[in-house]
């Protein structure tokens, strides 16, 4: 309980944001800052209160190069009512992302560490306060490696191509147990492209997991206009023993009044076991009283598996 | 009506100022596109000629900024807060922020890898280089 004190009384001392400014300058080009989610789940039998995220990012930006160490605490507080009740703490910190990147000049860079994976473009905004949901496609999850722990080398272009980067991890996750997959091997290649002002982003790799070797592809876009947002991600994971899965989803933003949007979000998948092809229908509402806080409310609905109810609190700083 | 109309043209010509973007006097820059100026204030560009660039910032409620980000930027307030937030999950941090143009000169004519924007009449007092004009 004492890290949830020294946590909170430190997003009190940082959270007084002046400006657009988010973290503490600790020294010159030095930052700290973090984020915090607090969330409700209701389901039929079940009510859920959790103290989801809390995380502290250290990052530093020089001439030639930058830092950024990130440490979570995912479920800290969690309080079941219902048909199970339950109440646990976690107190266990992760390292989420610790990582150096060189800048070779302003198109090539080279990050070496523990990194979001460059797939898809939901992967590079994963958290709460970021997301246009509190719930994120069940394609984040089961298709590909949240985390690499290696190499990233990326180019950027000035053309409708605009980046090409490659992924490389041959040795063990750094903190492994905190990874959707604990991987040692992920070689992978994500393309962004531009057409008639629609991003896209394309691509595959490998990744071997428990001894078992994965392939995946995907492709996202993203179009956004004044009062909209459309994202889309389609995926395939191929195992070695050729179960084929595939996952994808279309989520549309409308940003219905200023500081309010509604968000709907279609997915479908297979269950890896081919024991039932699930579809998810999502609506939610979201109110930002300033862009760093986000208050959510969404209902989560389920062809096969419970329906679920969503309140969520989340800031960062 | 139509004298309303005409008197408030008037006005805004009187009033009105070109923003120009500056640096001192002995910067390495000689000139900067829109493009770049752009891409240098959401930091996409770190480096022009192999020098790091420190760009500079108004405060938020600065009329100044305003009219820098919807005529250069071209970008309302709630987006660039939204880019920056994502920006600083990333890594990286929004320009420094100054609280009046004294102090951004100060600062300019200190740090020849520092440029600001600023009203062309401020400029040319103060000897500034100009590096983009957003008239022209």
């Amino acid at each position: 309980m004492r890290y949830l004190s020294i946590f909170l009384i430190f997003i009190l001392s940082v959270s007084d944001i002046k400006g657009d400014i988010l973290g503490k300058e600790l020294y010159s080009g030095v930052y700290l800052g973090g984020y915090a989610s607090f969330d409700y789940v209701h389901k039929k039998d079940e009510d859920i209160f959790k103290i989801d995220e809390l995380a502290l990012i250290l990052y530093g930006e020089f001439d030639k190069f930058d830092f950024l160490s990130e440490f979570e605490n995912e479920g800290f507080y969690e309080k079941k009512a219902g048909f199970q009740k339950e109440e646990s703490i976690n107190e266990k910190i992760h390292i989420e992302r610790a990582y150096i990147t060189c800048y070779f000049d302003n198109n090539d860079i080279l990050r070496v560490g523990k990194f979001n994976s460059k797939i898809g473009f939901w992967n590079q905004m994963p958290i709460n306060v970021l997301r246009p949901t509190i719930s994120s496609p069940y394609l984040v999850k089961r298709m590909f490696p949240k985390f690499t722990t290696g190499f990233l080398y990326s180019k950027n272009f000035d053309k409708s191509i605009k980046n090409l980067s490659f992924t490389f991890q041959h040795n063990k996750d750094l903190d492994g147990s905190y990874n959707n997959f604990n991987l040692d091997r992920h070689y992978g290649i994500s393309l962004d492209f531009e057409i008639s002002s629609i991003d896209f982003r394309a691509g595959g790799g490998y990744f071997r997991y428990e001894g078992f070797n994965n392939r995946y592809f995907f492709a996202s876009f993203d179009k956004s206009g004044e009062s909209f947002e459309w994202l889309g991600e389609f995926a395939i994971r191929i195992k070695s023993d050729d179960v084929y899965m595939h996952d994808f989803y279309i989520q549309n933003i409308w940003h219905i009044v200023n500081k309010i949007d509604i968000v709907s979000r279609g997915e479908h998948y297979e269950d890896e076991n081919f024991a039932f092809s699930e579809f998810v229908g999502v609506l939610g509402l979201v109110f930002r009283p300033k862009e760093n806080i986000a208050l959510k409310g969404e209902f989560e609905a389920h062809t096969h598996i419970s329906n679920r109810f969503l309140l969520s609190f989340s800031i960062m700083f | 009506m139509r004298y309303i109309v005409l008197f408030s043209l008037f006005i805004s010509i009187i009033f009105s100022r070109e923003l120009v973007i500056v640096s001192s006097s002995e910067s390495f820059l000689s000139k900067l596109n829109k493009e770049e100026v752009v891409k240098i204030y959401l930091g996409k560009i770190r480096r022009v000629n192999g020098h790091k660039i420190i760009p500079l910032n108004l405060k938020a409620n600065n009329p100044l900024r305003r009219e820098f980000e919807e005529k250069i930027l071209k970008k309302d307030r709630k987006w660039l807060a939204m880019y920056w937030l994502k920006a600083h999950y990333h890594g990286h941090h929004p320009p420094k922020v100054f609280d009046s143009k004294k102090a951004i000169i100060l600062f300019l004519k200190k740090f020849k890898n520092a440029i600001s924007y600023l009203d062309k009449r401020s400029a040319k007092k103060e000897g500034l280089k100009i590096l983009y004009e957003s008239g022209k």
